[in-house]
């Protein structure tokens, strides 16, 4: 979400973090607006298909400039807010074939919230603001230092789409395990900072199934890897069981988001985590290097600001960062619907045509095996 | 009758020139050369099967949904210019601050009004210019530059250059 749209300008990252905070919140509505996609010729899908995610409207945001600040500021909106929010809206001036999604799924979230980044960042925020163990943070971070505490830290706005708390619901937290546990049936595989078990209720309908489902389908699609150049002999590929897994998967993930539920929930944690995922990955951020914590990659980036905080990070972080673009763009993929029907499983295997999903499904086979510990390219032991 | 040690004796002929390298191994290997060319020669007579169908709307919808997630729309079209560089050589260069695509063809046909253009190169988003080599002397190409990304590609402005005379000898 805003790390992709940061990678879309030059010096994205850096110009992003530098908006005010009102015209980040202006950017995401925008983006909440453009959740509806329509192709020409095509019939407006149930709400909860990934081309019509929810009818809940957002603010009205003027696409463009952005007058958010102007008045009261003195400045005026920042000339980048304008070039950001044009990225958002040329998106969809495709002329041929469906559209495409403008933010990740929350399987996104979920991973990247297992690298322990939020807490993580919880306690820089807090360092920076209360205290100077850190040092003190330059005037170029104090930007980054007001976003992240606006945006993720502090009560929300009303009216704003990325509200998600009220005093129905008090914990970003306990919201942000309940999307986690009722669209994947998966907890955090962290606790509290103390790493007492968090406590919360989970409710009945969750998609508990969903692990089992989706392992079974990695599992048939590695056969179909190690068996795409079979040409003499038995081939164990399993087309029909690919394509009834994918709609299994389908069935459960589209039920969860029956007349849009759990869309906001998704669209503002996919937010947050890219913010913070944009933080780690970019070692010319002005909080990387006041922190002095520039790495050759995001987890290493992460463990050392872990490390100057006190709180771990997840060891397997490196997995969870590699694995999170590839799962949500098959996950989407899924509840288009376009992949269960007969003829399609091949697509999920078949490399001998420059295939991006096949390569995607190889990415998570290699690292759902490393943070799941279960081995998908095992075969299976028929137990009696 | 003949007893187990006739038989390893009736064995040992057959054993001794294999383990020398002799005509057995031989036989072998030639045996095992033919089956696995056999193979080879299926495995390389197999195209690259194109897929069609439910297999290609699946891929299709996936590129969409990845295009769509980095915010990729269709790319702009770009405006080249060719500037001859030696008898041999002429240069593309191009501007696109736009990191919107995913790399470049370069197109190419010989003659000042030619259309038959053909695919020479692809380059990496990050190309900026693009030096064709081998050419002719004293002839004109024709070019395009067509970028391209999950949501389609957009060809640019045709473009002509004509290499340099070649240099007398002497």
């Amino acid at each position: 979400m805003l790390r992709n749209l940061a990678a879309r300008v030059p010096d994205g990252p850096t110009k992003l973090v530098k908006l005010h905070p009102a015209e980040l919140t202006a950017l995401l509505e925008l983006a909440w607006n453009l959740r509806v996609h329509q192709a020409s010729g095509v019939t407006l899908r149930p709400t909860g298909h990934p081309d019509h995610r929810s009818d809940t409207p957002g603010l009205a945001i003027p696409q463009r400039p952005l007058p958010v600040l102007n008045p009261p500021s003195n400045v005026g909106a920042s000339p980048d807010a304008g070039t950001f929010a044009t990225i958002l809206t040329d998106t969809l001036n495709v002329e041929v074939g469906t559209r495409g999604v403008r933010w990740d799924h929350l399987i996104y979230a979920y991973m990247i919230a297992n690298t322990r980044i939020r807490p993580v960042f919880r306690r820089v925020v807090l360092e920076l603001l209360h205290g100077e163990k850190l040092g003190a943070p330059t005037e170029a971070t104090q930007l980054w230092l007001r976003n992240t505490e606006e945006l993720f830290f502090r009560d929300p706005p009303p009216f704003s789409i990325t509200t998600i708390t009220s005093s129905v619901r008090p914990s970003i937290d306990t919201t942000e395990r309940q999307a986690h546990y009722r669209m994947f049936g998966l907890d955090l595989n962290h606790g509290n900072d103390d790493n007492s078990p968090y406590e919360y209720v989970k409710v009945a309908a969750a998609n508990k199934e969903f692990v089992t489902s989706f392992e079974e389908l990695l599992r048939e699609v590695w056969i179909g890897f190690i068996n795409r150049s079979t040409t003499s002999g038995a081939n164990p590929t399993d087309d029909a069981k690919i394509e009834d897994l994918a709609r299994k998967l389908n069935s459960q993930l589209l039920d969860r988001r029956r007349f849009g539920d759990l869309s906001r929930e998704e669209f503002y944690l996919v937010a947050m985590m890219s913010w913070f995922h944009l933080t780690v990955e970019n070692n010319n951020l002005p909080i990387i290097r006041d922190l002095r914590a520039e790495g050759t990659t995001p987890e290493q980036v992460l463990f050392k600001i872990a490390q100057m905080v006190g709180l771990p990070a997840n060891g397997l972080a490196d997995h969870y960062f590699q694995v999170a673009d590839a799962i949500s763009a098959v996950l989407i993929a899924i509840e288009t619907g376009t992949l269960q029907v007969p003829g399609a499983a091949r697509a999920f295997y078949d490399p001998t045509v420059p295939n991006s999903l096949s390569g995607a499904m190889n990415t998570i086979i290699t690292h759902w095996s490393a943070i799941t510990g279960h081995d998908v390219k095992a075969g299976k032991v028929a137990v009696r | 009758m003949p007893t187990r040690d006739d038989a390893k004796a009736a064995e040992q002929p057959a054993e001794a020139p294999e383990a020398a390298g002799g005509p057995g191994i031989g036989r072998i290997l030639t045996t095992l050369d033919q089956v696995f060319s056999t193979f080879r020669a299926q495995l390389q007579d197999e195209a690259p099967k194109a897929f069609d169908g439910a297999a290609k709307v699946a891929v299709d919808t996936f590129n969409d949904i990845g295009a769509g997630l980095k915010f990729k729309s269709l790319p702009a079209a770009l405006t080249i210019a060719a500037k001859p560089i030696s008898a041999t050589e002429i240069e593309l260069t191009w501007t696109d601050d736009t990191l919107n695509v995913d790399g470049y063809r370069v197109r190419r046909c010989q003659g000042q009004y030619c259309t038959d253009l053909v695919e020479v190169r692809q380059l990496s988003p990050t190309a900026r210019s693009f030096r064709d080599v081998n050419l002719s002397a004293s002839t004109t190409y024709r070019y395009q530059l067509v970028a391209f990304n999950f949501r389609g590609e957009t060809p640019s402005n045709l473009v002509a250059a004509t290499t340099k005379a070649a240099a007398a000898r002497g």
